[in-house]
């Protein structure tokens, strides 16, 4: 019986070699993003690097909960709105909107001394929604060189696929194209295969229309530990252990359709409907230190060790071809494969992270009444190339070693090392405090082609006083990234050029006791 | 989403309610930490800098509620060898580092009745603050779908095309604007009765046995390729 499992498992791994895997975008869901924060924080750029005091300081550098003699309890609720364009051809789409909740920074420090009036340890329980999935985009336009179509072609022919093997092995891509005629086979005068051609009429003066709708949801959220200890009031020493859990659904509909009236041609529609669940969790760990100088500057430098995370992958695809007179109207899902595995297992290591940051802040004194204000600003290094995938757990298929392998050589050539600037600065008339803060995270991809960055501008209010402290926070995000609905080998590619504004209100609500 | 702001108001006014800088200056943190001590607000017209004496504390406690603090005083807490390397500050000090080199240890707060409960109920163990938030692993399970590597290849083809050729008389031409830009090559498409506009993949070679092709009509094959019975599709109607 158990010899028959483990024949039937190594049938199945190598029959089905070729089905949907991870993608080098995967890489960036958990890597390219600006982490959220307290209102405080947010609202000076997020350049928490070297300041301190504020218990978002367990995501950029623990050293500065080091900055806490005190206790307070924080909670951070905020709401946040996406408006996305997008330009496919030069086919432009507004207006897509998508909003909802997201969970700031919410958690607890506890800060103590030790045994002299200016040493002192920390402790901080947080969690955090670090970055939000929620999503909404869309666009569309006509092509009049390629089709989706093409990638089944391309895969079926690298393959050497034969009928049989297009009918079967390509559950969630190619089968689903041969099985709803969106794709068929070619045959030279003997009636041997040669190759796949599409029903889809596009080029040599035609066009299709592809329209596109993606729906993100959920977030990377991360439970954290974070101790840190200060000595002297003048260095400051801190490390996290963080726990973060990733939860991602996406739902994709993606269609083409003959934008003229002729009937006769064989192809009024093709549509396919994915549905993607992608959930995992992880370990990592944050070291930082910060150095008081004279003169209220501080200096801190962090360094975020990479994420060691297991994702559970579960994917369901469905397509519906029309090819009128061809074959009509035919749809396939996946789940009608009987081998059909829609369930895979996988680890990734997300890239580290340095930091150096440095601020000054106006006046160090304990009457609050005197403080007046900060400026701060970070420089972050991240090195998107260096995410990693590989098989999960004790399964050591040969084929599944290789594509992974694969997978972190394009990872390697596809994306580089990137700086992101944060700054920010504090003007306080105790209670209240003004703030007003920016960002800029690089583009990610090693391609110049690729315009992608994201920009952060945020201002925000302040009130502390009878022992709590409320902040208010308005952050506007400028996102600019590319989408590939399809991708070929021996074509050129095409891709939408997208537009994400996301508003993110901010209310910080904290006591100390 | 009302309930959502609701339960957050209920739970900011529980938390103010337990503040102890009610009637005191509220530390900013990232400016100046002070060691924990309330100090009516009115004392900061004139800035003081601040003075720790766990001796101090212990007077003033024993003045306002002296049966409550009298237990303090007895050798054994003052001479306590746990805390005799260092005991006044132990005393005051609810982080004593003990037991933890981080100076941080909920155990001994939890067990010392001498530490965390004379300002705030907070700092006992009761104080939801004091979440503990335990992880798990979820359960899962290893699937067998497998790994695709044509996918990857794609992202090593950096020839973009973004623009349409423009309209002529109703359809498109094949003249391409932009020179530079690359089209589609059809020399994949060879001497077959369809479309000339429908794309095409030939094999690089055509040494594979596909002796059981049967272009154009229904293709029922389920033997050979599948380990579980094969798909099919469904005939095609008028060709």
């Amino acid at each position: 019986m158990f010899i028959r499992k483990v024949l039937l498992l190594i049938i199945g791994v190598a029959l089905f070699g070729v089905g949907f895997s991870q993608t080098p975008e995967d890489a960036l869901k958990n890597a390219w993003f600006i982490p959220n924060g307290t209102a405080r924080s947010i609202s000076i750029g997020g350049a928490m690097g070297s300041l301190g005091g504020d218990i978002s300081s367990v995501y950029t550098n623990p050293a500065g909960l080091g900055m806490y003699k005190t206790r307070e309890v924080v909670l951070t609720p905020s709401f946040l709105t996406n408006n996305n364009k997008a330009d496919f051809r030069g086919t432009n789409t507004s207006g897509i909107n998508k909003s909802g909740f997201q969970l700031g920074t919410a958690g607890v420090v506890i800060g103590g001394k030790i045994n002299q009036a200016n040493n002192s340890t920390a402790f901080a329980i947080t969690i955090n929604q670090l970055a939000s999935y929620n999503n909404h985009f869309h666009y569309s336009g006509l092509n009049d060189t390629t089709s989706y179509s093409e990638q089944y072609l391309e895969e079926l022919t690298k393959d050497n696929a034969n009928v049989n093997a297009a009918l079967n092995n390509y559950p969630f891509s190619s089968s689903l194209a041969f099985i709803t005629y969106l794709i068929d086979s070619v045959a030279d005068g003997n009636g041997s295969l040669i190759g796949y051609r599409s029903l889809v009429p596009v080029g040599n003066g035609n066009s299709v229309r592809q329209e596109y709708d993606e729906i993100n949801k959920g977030g990377l959220y991360e439970v954290s530990f974070g101790f840190a200890s200060n000595e002297m009031d003048k260095l400051y020493l801190g490390a996290s252990i963080n726990l973060p859990l990733s939860f991602y659904t996406q739902d994709i509909n993606y269609r083409e359709n003959d934008p003229t009236d002729n009937t006769n041609n064989n192809f009024d529609y093709s549509e396919l409907t994915q549905h993607h669940t992608l959930n995992g969790a992880g370990l990592n760990a944050r070291l930082g230190l910060i150095y008081n100088l004279q003169n209220s500057l501080r200096l801190g430098l962090a360094i975020h060790t990479p994420s060691l995370m297991t994702f559970t992958d579960n994917l369901d695809v469905s397509m519906t071809t029309n090819t009128e007179n061809y074959a009509g109207t035919q749809t396939v899902k996946s789940s009608d494969f009987p081998d059909a595995a829609s369930q895979t297992r996988y680890n990734e290591t997300t890239p580290y992270r340095i930091i150096a940051s440095a601020s000054y802040v106006l006046h160090e004194v304990e009457n609050v009444k005197m403080q007046k204000g900060f400026i701060a600003g970070d420089i972050e290094f991240v090195n998107y190339r260096g995410s990693r995938f590989s098989a999960e757990g004790d399964n050591n298929d040969g084929s599944l070693t290789d594509y992974y392998n694969s997978l972190n050589d394009v990872i390697k050539s596809y994306y580089k090392g990137a700086f992101n600037f944060r700054l920010g600065g504090e003007l306080k008339f105790s209670p209240f405090a003004i703030r007003l803060g920016g960002a800029y995270y690089g583009s990610p991809y090693k391609d110049k082609n690729l315009k992608a960055n994201r920009i952060l501008a945020a201002g925000g209010l302040g009130y502390r006083n009878q022992g709590f402290f409320i902040d208010l926070t308005i952050a506007e995000t400028f996102n600019k990234d590319v989408n590939f609905p399809y991708r070929l080998t021996d074509e050129p590619n095409t891709f939408a050029q997208l537009k994400n504004s996301r508003t993110n209100v901010l209310l910080t609500f904290g006591v100390k006791f | 989403m009302k309930k959502n702001i609701i339960y957050f108001i209920c739970v900011a006014l529980f938390l103010t309610s337990c503040s102890t800088y009610r009637s005191s200056q509220t530390p900013d943190d990232v400016y100046y930490s002070p060691a924990k001590k309330v100090v009516p607000a009115d004392q900061y017209d004139e800035y003081q800098s601040y003075t720790s004496s766990s001796d101090d504390d212990y007077l003033r406690m024993k003045v306002a509620d002296h049966y409550r603090w009298s237990n303090l005083d007895d050798f054994d807490y003052w001479y306590d060898s746990r805390y005799y390397y260092n005991n006044y500050y132990s005393y005051y000090n609810p982080w004593n580092t003990y037991y933890s080199p981080w100076g941080v240890s909920l155990a001994y707060n939890f067990y010392n009745p001498y530490t965390s409960f004379w300002y705030s109920p907070w700092n006992s163990v009761y104080c939801p603050a004091y979440t503990v938030v335990y992880y798990k692993n979820p359960s899962v399970y290893y699937g067998t779908r497998t790994a695709n590597s044509y996918h990857l290849s794609t992202y090593s083809n950096h020839n973009y095309n973004n623009t349409n050729m423009p309209m002529r008389n109703g359809s498109r031409s094949n003249v391409y604007i932009n020179g530079n830009s690359s089209r589609r090559n059809d020399n994949y498409i060879i001497n077959q009765n369809r479309n000339n506009s429908n794309p095409v993949r030939l094999f690089n070679n055509n040494n594979n046995s596909n002796s059981n092709f049967n272009s154009g009509s229904s293709h029922n094959m389920s033997s050979g390729g599948s380990s579980g019975g094969g798909m099919s599709r469904a005939p095609r109607g008028g060709h």
